[in-house]
């Protein structure tokens, strides 16, 4: 693999949240790179710092210290504007709460255009439907999120995020809230996304994403540990 | 293919609560805004009405008066004369003024003197003849009112034993009229004034401390007046009074203006051989309306300085609610936020996709605050009546509140959307910490000293002045109790925050639940004890003002008359018995020597007295009744306007000297300006000086003290009324600033409340889940209730307390200023507004309960499984 490949990397990142006024470390000296194709898996118990360094490598939170690149941009150096338009452009981000995820009053082939049209698409739904197809919802388009199951909402949910092709997929636990089956159904729609050239960065502590992941980097009280 | 955006605009239909809260904000920016203009509007018109209704109508529309030669005089030989001169002048003025709205229909008087023949005492013989159209219907007729002839006053016909159908004789200048007596009427000086004679006042009861004599008024048709008249003249008037039927300022000007070319055509540009002004028929041209139109605006005027700053301090009130509603709204949209935010949207986008999705509610809630500000002005505002030019002005007012609404709900929504992803916190505790409350402090210190402190308003026109609240003393006050309330809401927050991390440990879980809760979040707490204790100060302020100004007023134009009403006896009278225990006689002496000083003197009687005249227990120096008491010893006297040392002790009225013992004060019931007032026992006055004035004075309703002193046949002959002191609308913009303020609290209250229940419904979803869970740990549904009693009472009841102080502070700052007669006495008198005090206090706990019952019931309605099933 070459650093062409990567499409996302972070480097010696640190982060901390204010507690009654104390900072309380959540992230120490964290650097990954993840790259084109392949499922970079953050496993680690709760609370070890996968979230917070998801939405540091998402562009949703800036680190305290460190840098993190996106397809060579470095995007800790940019304005909060610039990272915005980064977002939409480069990276599909999917929550751990489906509800966070989806739109209540568009139907599945609406949020696919939607996000299409978020990365400059004409929003006429064009290529929504191989999307679709391939996470295995096509024959939801015209449903609700209220009308799918939690497997289903969460794989519209990485349909949204995958739509307009960004180079960058995030996924934070999207199986925390799914039963066997439907994981089942997400982690095959991971795989199909990597498959279709995104870089795909996933955290869990569940086995079953574990086990499809090309690489997996280990997080413990906020720092990365060297996998036994 | 729908977008979020696309489908905004009817997304607001699913969220009825956010699109009541959008709507209420909309509403609370628009009607203060749109009410300035209509309540200045409706405050000129109201005082022009004020104006017209004190005054006179005939002398405040047209009044024309003239000489009627008889008959031709050398230098005009061939002019109309008599009758004829008579109705040409009419149909002039009817011709002239027959397209100005607003007047009523010409009303002819002449008149004339004449002596009654035969009569029982020649002496008092004489009367003033008049013929006013329409006299029959304005008098209370004793006897007889049919057929021709004259119409003797009552008192007049009992003195010289005349009675309806008697044959009388009435001499003019030269040669009498036979005439018979065709009815006997109640003495126009013994009845209550009614509007109709008012502009024959002077010559019904003469002018106050008048020297010319004033004979009865008897009445009689226009031939049988100019018959007596024939061989010398008549006096003539021609009125039209001023319709005050729908009548404002904008409405009034065009008739001033008619007036004012009648005015040129025949007093200043007389018509030839009708209003000629060659002595001695020159005429006279009187009207009052452009001087009381252009008060009116120069009260307007007077308003606008501070009715402005008010109005605009409530529209931002309301856009702070609008701002909240613009954060309830982004809360509500929190997770759609969160997906499209996280997708990169940014807060320019979201906040379109708030203005979207509000407008609607927006649009509808600022119509409701033009359409409540216009209600609201015609139901309690001065007056009814607006302006079409105000009414513009408040569409254009509701309109930029409508867009100011609405931007500072997308405005705030779309800040609220950009901070959910990406921020900087350390940065927001630097904008926490820096002295915010500064700027209004400071504010209010410039303004104090920037903004216009005169109480006189004066118009480029000679039409005087007008009193008013100087800007000063409504914009630094409301300046100094906002920032003080925020210098509060900063101390509660650091107490607050101190309170959270301490262990507390209290027995009863209702307190404990609900200091938890306040501590849990200081922010809000604090806010909402500051929110709360700005309108109570500005109520308390507001109403305290009010009362005193009026106080302080009441008092001065009292003490200047002495009493209600003061009547001027012709001869010595005894109290009527209807007045009992309310009134007492007087008598007034006003060329006196105390020492070398010249003084008035007042004989009273010092067991009655304290009950007829005016006393504030505020006032400086003894009470009245211990002044009395001094009184009523052997020599005793009380004098104001000079110090005792300095008058010397001995009076003197005319050769006659008495040695007092004085007790000085700075004020005496009755001292007017300019001469000091001495105070004697009536029986010393009489010993002295036995022809002094007598006087009636009375406490009550001026109108029914006149009808009671008629009806006991007291011989009046003049009344003086301390209401009056106050008329012609030189106080009126002070009221009205101040009925303005108070509606400003009020609105400010509704915005109080409707931020409370903001607060509420946005820890709903906690309190719902707390109260579940309680109920779990065996805390039950009256517990919780009590909490949320405590937790929401007691934030109000804080803000109660805080904006009493901080009123009081107010008050402190600037009582000084609520003379706004200094050179009267007797200074400020402040009025301690209890009742409203009271009702602030009870408001404050209804709807402390109303709000903990209606969260209380929401938090109860919750089922375990959902409120456990829901995590976020």
């Amino acid at each position: 693999m070459t650093p062409a490949d990567h499409a996302l990397s972070c480097s010696r990142v640190s982060h901390s949240y204010p507690v009654d006024d104390a900072p309380v470390r959540a992230l120490a000296d964290v650097s990954l790179t993840a790259s084109r194709g392949a499922v970079t898996v953050l496993a680690g118990p709760s609370g070890s710092g996968k979230s917070t360094l998801l939405r540091i490598l998402g562009c949703l939170d800036r680190p305290d210290e460190g840098s993190v690149e996106v397809e060579g941009v470095v995007t800790t150096a940019l304005s909060t504007r610039r990272r915005r338009a980064l977002r939409r452009a480069r990276i599909g981000y999917v929550f751990q709460d489906p509800a966070d995820n989806l739109l209540g009053y568009l139907t599945v082939a609406e949020h696919v255009a939607l996000g299409a049209r978020l990365r400059g698409g004409d929003g006429t739904g064009g290529g929504s439907a191989a999307v679709l197809e391939a996470l295995g919802v096509a024959d939801r388009a015209g449903h609700r999120p209220a009308q799918l199951s939690g497997g289903e909402q969460q794989r519209v949910a990485l349909a949204f995020a995958a739509a307009g092709e960004p180079p960058v997929l995030l996924a934070d636990e999207p199986s925390a809230q799914l039963d066997r089956a439907a994981t089942g159904l997400v982690v095959g729609a991971l795989r199909e996304l990597a498959a279709r050239g995104h870089a795909v960065v996933v955290t869990t502590h569940d086995p079953e994403v574990l086990a499809v992941a090309d690489e997996v980097i280990d997080l413990v009280d906020g720092e990365r540990r060297e996998r036994a | 293919m729908p977008t979020p955006w696309s489908r905004a605009p009817l997304m607001l239909l699913r969220r009825p609560v956010v699109a009541l809260a959008v709507a209420a904000a909309a509403l609370l920016v628009a009607l203060p805004a749109a009410a300035a203009p209509l309540f200045l509007a409706s405050a000129g018109n109201a005082t022009l009405r004020q104006l017209t209704d004190a005054s006179c109508s005939w002398q405040s529309g047209l009044q024309l008066s003239a000489a009627v030669p008889m008959s031709p005089t050398p230098e005009a030989p061939d002019d109309p004369t008599g009758a004829e001169l008579v109705d040409r002048r009419v149909d002039t003025v009817r011709e002239q003024t027959r397209d100005l709205p607003h007047l009523s229909e010409p009303v002819v008087t002449l008149s004339t003197g004449a002596a009654v023949s035969p009569a029982a005492d020649p002496d008092q013989s004489v009367v003033t003849l008049v013929a006013r159209d329409g006299f029959a219907g304005h008098v209370d007729v004793v006897e007889g009112g049919d057929g021709p002839g004259v119409w003797l006053p009552d008192r007049f016909a009992r003195t010289q034993g005349l009675s309806a159908g008697d044959r009388v004789t009435l001499f003019g200048e030269d040669g009498g009229t036979s005439t018979r007596v065709a009815a006997v009427f109640r003495d126009l000086r013994s009845v209550p004034e009614q509007p109709y004679w008012c502009s024959l006042r002077e010559t019904i009861h003469g002018t106050p401390l008048g020297n010319a004599p004033v004979y009865p008024v008897a009445l009689a048709p226009r031939d049988e007046v100019l018959s007596v008249a024939e061989n010398g003249d008549a006096g003539m008037r021609i009125e039209r009074a001023v319709d005050t039927e729908g009548l404002t300022t904008v409405g009034g000007r065009p008739t001033a203006e008619g007036l004012d070319r009648l005015r040129a055509t025949t007093v200043a540009s007389p018509e030839p051989g009708i209003f000629d002004d060659s002595a001695p028929y020159g005429a006279a041209f009187t009207s009052s309306l452009g001087d009381m139109v252009n008060r009116s605006e120069l009260v307007l005027a007077a308003l606008t300085g501070t009715v402005v700053p008010l109005a605009a301090a409530g529209t931002l009130a309301g856009l702070v609610i609008a701002a909240a509603a613009g954060a309830f709204w982004a809360d509500r949209r929190r997770a759609e936020l969160t997906v499209l935010s996280a997708r990169g949207v940014g807060p320019v986008a979201l906040g379109g996709k708030a203005a979207l999705e509000t407008a609607g509610a927006v649009v509808l809630g600022a119509v409701a605050g033009w359409a409540g500000a216009h209600g609201l002005v015609a139901a309690v505002g001065p007056s009814p009546l607006v302006t079409p030019g105000a009414t513009r002005a408040s569409l254009v007012a509701a309109a930029v509140a409508l867009v100011a609404a609405l931007a500072a709900v997308a405005g705030v929504a779309g800040f609220r959307a950009g901070r959910l992803h990406d921020t900087r916190p350390a940065r927001h505790r630097r904008w926490a910490r820096v002295p915010w409350e500064v700027l209004p402090l400071g504010a209010a210190v410039a303004c104090w000293f920037a903004l216009d402190s005169d109480v006189q308003v004066r118009a480029a026109e000679a039409v005087g002045t007008v009193a008013r609240i100087p800007p000063r003393l409504i914009v630094a006050p409301v300046l100094l109790a906002i920032g003080l309330a925020m210098l509060g809401a900063r101390l509660v927050r650091w107490v607050l925050t101190r309170l959270r991390t301490r262990a507390l440990t209290m027995n009863r879980p209702a307190a404990f639940l609900a200091l938890r809760r306040v501590s849990a979040a200081p922010l809000v707490a604090s806010v909402l004890v500051g929110a709360v204790a700005v309108p109570v100060a500005l109520a308390g302020f507001g109403a305290t003002v009010t009362g005193s100004v009026d106080r302080t007023m009441h008092a001065e134009s009292q003490l200047i008359v002495g009493a209600d009403a003061v009547l001027t006896l012709e001869e010595r009278a005894p109290v009527p018995p209807e007045l009992a225990g309310r009134a007492g006689v007087v008598t007034r002496y006003v060329d006196a020597r105390l020492g070398d000083t010249t003084v008035h003197v007042l004989g009273v009687d010092p067991e009655t007295f304290a009950a007829a005249a005016f006393w504030d227990p505020a006032l400086p120096g003894p009470a009245l009744t211990e002044l009395l008491d001094r009184v009523a010893e052997p020599g005793g006297a009380a004098v104001a306007g000079v110090a005792a040392e300095d008058a010397g002790s001995v009076l003197t009225i005319r050769d006659g000297h008495r040695e007092l013992t004085l007790t000085a004060v700075a004020q005496l019931p009755g001292k007017q300006a300019g001469y000091p007032l001495v105070l004697v026992d009536r029986a010393l006055l009489e010993e002295l000086a036995p022809t002094a004035q007598s006087q009636l004075w009375a406490r009550g309703d001026p109108d029914e003290i006149v009808a009671a002193a008629s009806a006991a046949g007291l011989p009046v002959s003049a009344v003086a009324r301390a209401e009056d002191v106050q008329a012609s609308g030189v106080y009126a913009g002070i009221t009205y600033t101040f009925d303005f303020l108070a509606a400003v609290s009020l609105l400010t209250g509704v915005v109080i409340v409707v931020g409370l229940l903001l607060y509420l419904d946005a820890r709903s979803r906690a309190r719902r889940s707390a109260s579940v869970l309680l109920r779990r740990m065996g805390v039950g549904a009256a517990a919780h209730w009590r909490a949320l009693l405590l937790e929401v009472g007691g934030l109000l009841l804080a803000g109660f307390a805080a904006g009493t102080a901080l009123a009081a502070v107010v008050i402190a700052l600037t009582a000084a200023d609520y003379d706004l007669d200094p050179g009267t006495a007797p200074g400020t008198l402040v009025a301690v507004p209890w009742p409203v005090v009271a009702v602030l206090a009870v408001a404050t706990a209804l709807t402390a309960v109303l709000a903990s019952a209606a969260a209380q019931r929401a938090a109860s309605a919750a089922r375990p499984s959902e409120v456990l099933r829901d995590t976020r």
